[in-house]
């Protein structure tokens, strides 16, 4: 053993305590720092002397050598990392869900006097008024200004429900930005931790950044992460790959032609479509395009249905003037082309047509057996559906089994029994509201007997892909037709932005229709039946496809809003609860006590400190073996 | 005989009940308090099989009744608690189901089990027994 080997023992005791001493004063300092986790150092005593081969020295061994710090490990539990990441997606998908409920149900807890219900409950009493007082201006006047309070509620309700689809919208594009930032910075920390490993380091603090990205990263999506090959860190979004190692792939948000303008999210390198689920992302998508959407196509629905009722009677019924034929409310038609024909794909030529809804030409009898039997084909949820009818079938059979079919074209007779099909809101966003898309009868009750089509047959199919497609409809085309199928062109998206009362009803009020024409074909004085039958609407089942009037609309409205908002946070109070636990339980392993690492630094102080005495002993013994010994 | 209306309004009382029991029951699961468990459970029972025998009576009497407006909204409350009640559950079985993940976890980190479906040189399906586990302290 050489003279000075006790030296070189003491200094690597000096070397491990000072390092120890250093990582706790680090894990100190960053008591309080996001994401940071303990460390610790792995001390291992030093190879001993003398290896047990025949050069070894006559001396009894085997004589230590010390220590050496081996390593510096963090103090992480993988497996409650994975755990905490695999469900935080959950926690923040309903956060934001209650978050922007809270947002909806104030819409709906609008101030009674301006609230859609109060307003049209005042529409009604009005017309209610008018047929006790058919010749009466000031209570036409009271319609007039009653319709109009009516239709700014139902514009305030939709600027409303638009207005949270449009921050949604913002909200998606600004996550969308996060998430590839984040992407970015865990690529990027992955090169740096490979190059570092390779040198033989462990980069703490490296990878304990990398773990809080990927712990911000869960919070935006459902995300997995894979380690199993410790020079390529993975992370998966939606089955694909988002990081490898140090390549990050990005996403992106495109805009989609049809619909409110919304953008929907892509995948940056190959623009497929992104399905995002969890997460605030998720949440934001699906709130945006389910929720919001079905709150906005279902007030378009309660708009479009009441309007059409109302104009119904208004259209057949004769005002204080002589007047009648007209719409009591308006709609801003889709296109200004009266066949409806529309250029979809933007290539400058029309190749749709948008049409809402055909009136058949013939009086029926809702309780009269049909006789005849055949198939439908109208436009569905999902493709087109069937709906068969028989010979035994009565007329009110037949418009039953429609709406009560997948189908997204509704039936019923209108005032003078002619069958009228409209259309409704479509489930699918690559179908646009309000238009019928097929309309298809194998058989004649749609063409002979309701005189809707002109003949049977696919060839004679109505179908919106094409422009002129009213040119299937009987007599359209038809020169001298006794009469011809009706057909309104479909509002624009969102009729309740733009619903309003007949500018020639409001400018000249005696327009306002309250009575029907004798067979003089002029209305009688004092008759206020129209006005009556209008009022009496508020008692209709007016939800065609389902057994609801306008106050049950309403009603189930609130409470379901009322209800999604409790579901939203009872789960995110339920999540909460299990990331506490799972977060508390992480900070317990990898989270730094301060008494703990000061207690370590007086322990680590004093072996520093007993080693710089036993370097000073071996100097000294030293000392008097040069400067003593043969003197 | 009772009157569809105060049948209405006393399942409306139970439900009540019912959904402050299933409150209960989750709060007692996150707190690990199984005794108090043991006792809503068997509460929220017995609310149960009364609502069950109400809701009977009930449309027994609705059959050929057409529901007046008071009813209506009777009926509509009705469905909306039973709406909440369906969340509630729904949410305790999440929590539930997340808590016994995390400790599947666990147990498959320290005990790992083999899925997959072995084979005897016959052809037989063996089920393997799973490994037990000891666990050397009181919860």
């Amino acid at each position: 053993m050489s003279t000075f080997a006790g030296i070189e023992i003491g200094k690597r005791s000096l070397n491990a305590h000072m390092t120890s001493i250093s990582t706790a004063g680090h894990n100190i300092t960053n008591a309080e720092t996001e994401g940071y986790s303990r460390q610790r150092v792995q001390l291992k005593a030093f190879d001993p002397i003398y290896r047990p081969d025949l050069t070894r020295a006559e001396t009894p061994g085997q004589i230590g050598q010390g220590m050496n710090a081996e390593s510096i490990t963090r103090v992480r539990d993988e497996m409650l990392d994975q755990r905490i990441v695999a469900q935080q997606n959950q926690e923040s998908y309903w956060d934001t869900r209650s978050h922007y409920y809270t947002m909806i149900e104030q819409v709906y807890n609008e101030p009674d006097d301006v609230s859609i219900r109060s307003t049209m409950d005042k529409f009604w009493e009005s017309w209610q008024e008018l047929s006790l007082n058919p010749e009466s201006h000031a209570n036409r006047q009271a319609v007039i200004s009653r319709g109009e309070s009516l239709v700014n509620s139902i514009r305030n309700r939709d600027t409303a429900l638009t207005g949270i689809g449009n921050l949604l919208n913002s909200d998606i594009e600004a996550n969308v930005e996060q998430l590839n930032d984040y992407a970015n910075q865990i690529a990027a920390l992955n090169n740096e931790i490979v190059r570092s490993k390779a040198m033989g380091d462990n980069p703490n603090d490296l990878m304990d950044r990398r773990d809080l990205l990927v712990d911000k990263l869960s919070k935006i999506a459902n995300i997995t992460t894979d380690r199993r090959d410790s020079d390529e860190y993975m992370v998966h979004i939606d089955g694909h790959i988002l990081v490898q190692g140090n390549l990050a792939r990005n996403l992106d948000v495109e805009s989609v032609l049809d619909g409110y303008g919304y953008s929907k999210v892509v995948w940056k390198d190959t623009r497929n479509d992104a399905e995002i689920t969890g997460g605030s992302l998720g949440a934001l998508i699906e709130l945006r395009d389910v929720d919001i959407r079905n709150e906005i196509q279902s007030l378009n629905t309660m708009t479009m249905n009441f309007a059409d009722l109302v104009n119904d009677v208004h259209r057949n019924s004769v005002g204080a003037n002589n007047t009648t034929g007209l719409d009591f409310f308006v709609q801003k038609p889709f296109v200004e082309n009266t066949n409806g024909n529309y250029d979809r794909d933007g290539d400058g030529v029309e190749d749709h047509s948008y049409v809402f809804r055909f009136t058949g030409t013939n009086s029926l009898k809702m309780q009269e057996q049909i006789g005849i039997e055949g198939t439908m084909t109208i436009s569905g949820h999902a493709g087109n559906i069937n709906v068969p009818y028989y010979p035994t079938d009565t007329v009110e059979a037949v418009i039953n089994r429609i709406n009560d079919s997948d189908g997204e074209v509704k039936a019923y007779l209108d005032r003078n029994n002619n069958l009228v099909l409209k259309a409704t809101t479509a489930s699918s966003m690559d179908n646009p509201d309000f238009v019928i898309r097929h309309v298809e009868d194998s058989g004649h009750f749609l063409v002979g007997y309701a005189g809707i089509l002109n003949g049977s047959g696919a060839e004679n199919a109505y179908d919106f892909n094409q422009r002129d497609a009213v040119n299937a409809l009987r007599g359209i085309t038809e020169e001298g037709a006794e009469s011809a199928a009706q057909f309104a062109v479909s509002p624009v998206t969102n009729p309740s932005t733009y619903v309003d009362i007949n500018s020639a009803i409001k400018n000249d009020v005696m327009s306002v229709a309250s009575a029907f024409m004798d067979h003089s074909g002029t209305a009688m004085n004092g008759d206020g039946r129209a006005a009556s039958e209008i009022a009496a609407i508020r008692n209709t089942k007016v939800m065609i496809g389902h057994e609801r009037t306008l106050d049950d609309y309403f009603a189930d409205t609130v409470t379901h809003v009322g209800l999604m908002g409790e579901q939203a946070e009872t789960n995110m109070l339920s999540q909460n609860a299990v990331m506490d636990d799972l977060r508390g339980l992480r900070d317990s392993i990898s989270g730094v006590n301060i008494d703990e690492e000061l207690a370590d630094i007086i322990k680590f102080q004093h072996g520093y400190n007993a080693a710089a005495k036993f370097v000073t002993v071996i100097d000294s013994m030293i000392d008097t073996v040069i400067n003593r010994l043969g003197v | 005989m009772k009157d569809i209306h105060s049948v209405l309004v006393e399942q409306n009382t139970v439900l009540d009940e019912i959904i402050l029991g299933q409150e209960k029951i989750h709060q007692s699961v996150k707190t690990k308090d199984w005794v108090e468990l043991e006792n809503n459970m068997a509460l929220v029972q017995e609310k149960t099989l009364c609502f069950t025998e109400l809701d009977s009576v009930r449309e027994n009497l609705s059959k050929n009744i057409k529901l007046d407006n008071e009813c209506s909204k009777l009926m509509s409350d009705l469905h909306a608690k039973l709406l909440k009640s369906k969340i509630n559950n729904e949410a305790l079985t999440k929590y539930i189901s997340i808590t016994q993940n995390f400790v599947q976890g666990v147990l498959d980190n320290v005990v790992p089990q083999r899925r997959n479906v072995l084979y005897s040189k016959n052809g037989k399906i063996i089920k393997p027994r799973p490994d037990s586990i000891v666990l050397n302290k009181v919860l």
